[in-house]
This record gives C-alpha cells, structure tokens and sequence, in this order.
C-alpha cells in the first residue's frame, strides 16, 4: 500500500472510532518504514477535525471521549517505535485547582496533547497550588492549564499564578485556563495568559501563545 | 390581590399551563447550610428541609429518597466513602442529597464488576420515609414531590464513570443497555411507590448534558436513553402523576426527544447552556410548562438585591403571562458560591419579589 494511502487509513481509524482497526492500521504503517513522528501529525490531524466539529456543534462529549481514547490506544502501538531523543512539542502541567474535582474537561485536554505530541504531567483534582509550581519547576514545563467548574474555586487559580510570580517562574510559563464558569474577562482578571472555552481549542490556544 | 390558591393547586394549575393566582416558585435541591442561614437553626433532618419551603413561601415541596435503614456508607478513609452505588464520594458537611459531598468517581465499571454487584433495593424499607413525613405534614396543603433523583442515566453514569459508560456506548452497547435497564427498574419502582404513598408530584432528576449539549448524539440517546427516559415518564404518568424532568445543559439537540417524554415540566432552562427560557416559552409553551428563570451561576451569587429584583421582575413579564411558568433558579440553591451570606439574602429577594410581582394577571 502506498505511503500516504497508509497514513489515511490511521486517521480514518481514529475518525470511525475503530480501536482494533487503529491497532492494525498503524502496525501495517510502521512495517513499511513510516515513522512515529508521521503517524503522530496523522494522529493530531484527526484530533483536530474532531474537535472542530465538537466546536460547531456537530459532534458531542463522546466523540471527543472515543476519539481520545482511540488515540491514546494508538500511542500505545507507537511508545516502543519512538526513537531515542524523540522531539515532543513542549512541556505541559495540567490538573484542577484546589478544593474542585472535575476532570473530564481537563481529561480530555491531557488527551489531546499527548496524542498530539505533547509531554503532560496531569495532576490529577484538587491540586494544591504549590504542587503546581513544584512540578513546573521539577519537569521544567513551559505551559500550565488550570482548570476549574465551580465558581467558588475558579479564584484559586489565581492563588496559583501568583504562586508561580513569588517562586520566580511566571515569566517561564504560559497559563492557561479552562473551564465552564470562566470567560475571556476571569482569565484577563486572574492573570493567565489564554483562556479556553472548549476543550478541543487547546491545540490552536497554544499554537497561537506560541507564536506570540 | 391576596392569593387564594393553595400552593399544591398553584402548582397543578401552572402545570396545566393554566394561570394560578401567581407564578408558583421551585427549587428542587437546597444545601443544607442554606437551610440553616434561612431557619436561623442547625440542621436536624427533613422536617428543617419542609419549615424552610414554608418559610420561603415555596410551592413544591420535593423529598429525595434515602439510604435504606441502617445503611452506613462504607469509609475508605476520614473523607472519603462508598455508596450504595460503589460511587467514591468525599464527604462534605451539610451537602446537597443530606450527607453526599463531592462525587469522585464509579467504581461498578467493567461488565463483570456490573455482574457481581448486588443492585440496591428501590423498595428497601426506609427508602421514602421523608416523603411519608412531608406527605403528613404538609401534603394536603404543599405540592410535595417524590424526587427520583439521578433517574437513569445519571445514576448509570456516576456508577460506571461518564467517559467509560460514554465508551461503552461505542465498544460494548449491550453493558450500556444492562446498566441503563437495572436503573430505569430501580426508578420506576422507586416511582410507584412514592405515587402509591400518596405524592401526586414526581421530579426526575436526571442528567443528560452540559453547557456544549447533550453527552451523546442525538442518535446514540435515541438508542440507549430515550427509551428508558419515556418509559419511566409514562408509567408514572398513567398512575396519575404530575412530572418535572431536572437536566442540566444545552437540550436544544434533543428537543424533540424532551417532548416525546411527556413531561409536565422542564427544569432548569439553563442560560449559559443556551437556553432560553422565553424562546422555549413561545416555542413548546403549549406542551410544556418550563420551570426556571433566575439564574444562578452569574446573577445569584454575585448581582446585588436590587438587580435580582429586576431580574425577577422581568423573567415573569416575560415567561409568565398565559400560565405555564413556574419560578426557579436555574439549578438549585447550592452552597458553591464565593459569598453564602450575599447568596442568601438574594434567595430571600428572589422569592419576596416572585410573591410581589408575580400575582396574576400579569402583563408582558
């Protein structure tokens, strides 16, 4: 099968949230000497159009929970094929603030970056802020996402930016945050450097941090 | 004009989308420490929860069911416990549903896990003696309402995990079926024993979206919800119940399927979800009674009393006039608020401003 031809069929797998399919798709891939860091574009590529259509409203919470846990099965295929000193995109700190345990907007986030390329270290719920400026400065990780749903938490991540000011790393990390009860103006307020209404923005949200 | 109706015929008139003597008000959930702000007292149980209805001057008197006697949840450590469900839950004091605090996660999340758990009892004895109490306090006077909390989905949900049981849908549909079927049973005989203890009212609460929409498409709710939802709505309606149907989010994708339930009521209308209780009201006012209209994530918790007034007052000259709307925050009265005490006094503003203004006949 040509090259390209092979590539298509990896993101029509994710597309028709095949996993056995996708399992099959990349091995064939990889046997005919396309690389990891390929499949990987392919992989971000679908991502993408998925959440692209979650963000028009055709597609729902469990084509982007499905697509996830597609992708992520397809990474599992892929983590023995990584070469040493594969490149990873960047470094992100992910978990939800103190005092709230919602997740599955932060999960999906941490989903699409590590099959996009991306280095996660998720913290889990409920994450005291000092914990975020350990690992940032553990894992040198230069993009934190806060996430929160309750409006009586959303405020500490405030406490987390300005932790991260005090330890002297503000200036390293760009902050990002998420959440139902948050908006352009909260993340302006609080300080963080982009907001994200939808999970599926993640990607363009940093690309765009990046470019600036 | 004094009101002449009882709070019970306020609410069937309004259901009836008929005109009462003045919109009727709902709320479905109050914290526990809401309660206490309000009562000026500790918390001691249901009859605090049927003083403060009174009180407020609340038409519906909702009671969710409880633990069967002598059920201890099961503590994994000083926070966190199990319930009845296998759900992970960390205690918080005085929250919503009398003891929950904080949902963690399902734990009832593999086919074969579903198969060895012993399903709980939904006519386990103990499992509605607060409604019993409401029922005889208050029951010929009040709306009072079997709350089936969590109904299907929610419940099936919270058990096995949204994101698993949302997978499931995909890779094992038959597990999806089995767990939405146990719990369609548990509601349903649930339901008929709060209609056969003498509750005309049912709430299902119960799910099915968030802000962005529902968590499925529309056509995976049509072959695994739908079915179950409508089913339990119209077993208790035959019996000769009024029902209120709670979900949170952006129903606009399943509209049509709202309305297939059969529902008298629709709470809560949310409007950072989308939706918008006087478009609804032009639109399904006709079949539907909508439930809702004082917003809680924004205008409660951080507008002032004079704004709340307004807000009020301006949510019944819209939604009011002709009947069918019946008064409500747009979620529940919850404790997650930056200010209790600011978040309080706007309850008190909300419900003196729905009994002022809201007297029909009401102008748009």
């Amino acid at each position: 099968m040509h090259k390209s031809r092979l590539l298509k069929n990896v993101k029509e797998r994710l597309l028709a949230f095949d996993r056995d399919g996708m399992r099959t798709a990349i091995n064939q891939a990889l046997k005919m000497g396309i690389t990891p860091a390929e499949v990987m574009k392919e992989l971000k590529e679908g991502l993408g159009e998925i959440g692209a259509k979650y963000e028009r409203g055709e597609y729902f919470l469990s084509e982007l929970v499905i697509s996830g846990e597609i992708a992520k099965a397809a990474l599992d295929v892929l983590a023995p094929h990584f070469g040493k000193g594969q490149q990873k995109l960047g470094k992100v700190v992910i978990g939800t603030v103190e005092g709230d345990i919602h997740d599955i907007g932060k999960n999906i986030v941490s989903t699409i970056l590590l099959s996009s390329g991306y280095e996660v270290y998720d913290l889990g719920v409920d994450v005291e802020s000092s914990r975020f400026t350990t690992e940032i400065e553990e894992t040198d990780s230069g993009i934190l996402g806060l996430s929160a749903l309750l409006t009586s938490t959303m405020m500490n991540m405030k406490t987390v930016i300005l932790d991260l000011k005090r330890a002297g790393l503000r200036n390293n990390v760009k902050v990002i945050v998420g959440g139902a009860p948050l908006s352009e103006s909260f993340a302006k307020e609080v300080g963080a450097d982009a907001y994200v209404r939808d999970a599926p923005e993640i990607l363009k949200t940093i690309d765009n941090l990046k470019e600036e | 004009m004094c009101p002449r109706m009882a709070p019970k015929e306020r609410a069937r008139t309004a259901l009836e989308h008929r005109e009462p003597d003045r919109v009727p008000i709902f709320e479905p959930w109050m914290h526990t420490i809401i309660i206490e702000k309000i009562l000026h007292r500790p918390f001691a149980g249901v009859n605090d929860l049927i003083d403060c209805y009174r009180k407020l001057g609340i038409d519906f008197v909702p009671i969710s069911f409880g633990a069967p006697k002598g059920w201890k949840p099961k503590f994994l450590d000083d926070k966190v416990f199990v319930d009845e469900w296998g759900r992970k839950w960390r205690y918080q004091k005085g929250a919503i549903w009398d003891m929950f605090g904080f949902y963690i996660e399902g734990t009832i999340d593999t086919p074969e896990k579903f198969d060895e758990f012993e399903f709980p009892d939904p006519l386990a004895p103990g499992r509605i003696d607060d409604l019993e109490i409401a029922l005889k306090a208050v029951g010929d006077e009040y709306a009072v309402m079997g709350a089936v909390d969590q109904g299907i989905f929610e419940r099936a949900e919270t058990m096995v995990g949204l994101e698993k049981l949302l997978v499931c849908m995909y890779e094992k549909p038959s597990f999806v079926r089995k767990v939405l079927e146990e719990h369609y049973k548990f509601s349903l005989e649930l339901g008929k024993r709060c209609l056969d203890a003498g509750a005309e009212f049912i709430l299902i609460g119960d799910d099915v979206a968030d802000n962005h929409g529902p968590f499925m498409p529309p056509r995976l709710y049509e072959q695994f919800v739908h079915p179950y939802s409508r089913s339990l709505v119209q077993s208790l309606k035959k019996r000769g119940a009024k029902v209120i149907r709670h979900t949170d989010g952006n129903l606009k994708p399943i509209m049509n399927y709202i309305l297939d339930l059969g529902i008298d009521g629709l709470h809560p209308i949310q409007p950072e979800a989308g939706m918008d209780i006087a478009e609804l009201k032009r639109t399904y006012g006709d079949r539907l009674s909508l439930v809702g209209g004082v917003d809680v994530a924004k205008l409660l918790p951080f507008a002032s009393e004079d704004e709340v007034e307004k807000e009020v007052i301006e949510v019944i000259r819209k939604v009011s006039p002709g009947g069918g709307h019946i008064l409500a925050s747009t979620n529940s009265l919850h404790s997650f608020v930056p200010d209790i005490d600011k978040f309080v006094k706007n309850v008190l503003r909300y419900v003196e401003t729905a009994h002022k203004y809201g007297v029909y006949p009401i102008k748009s």
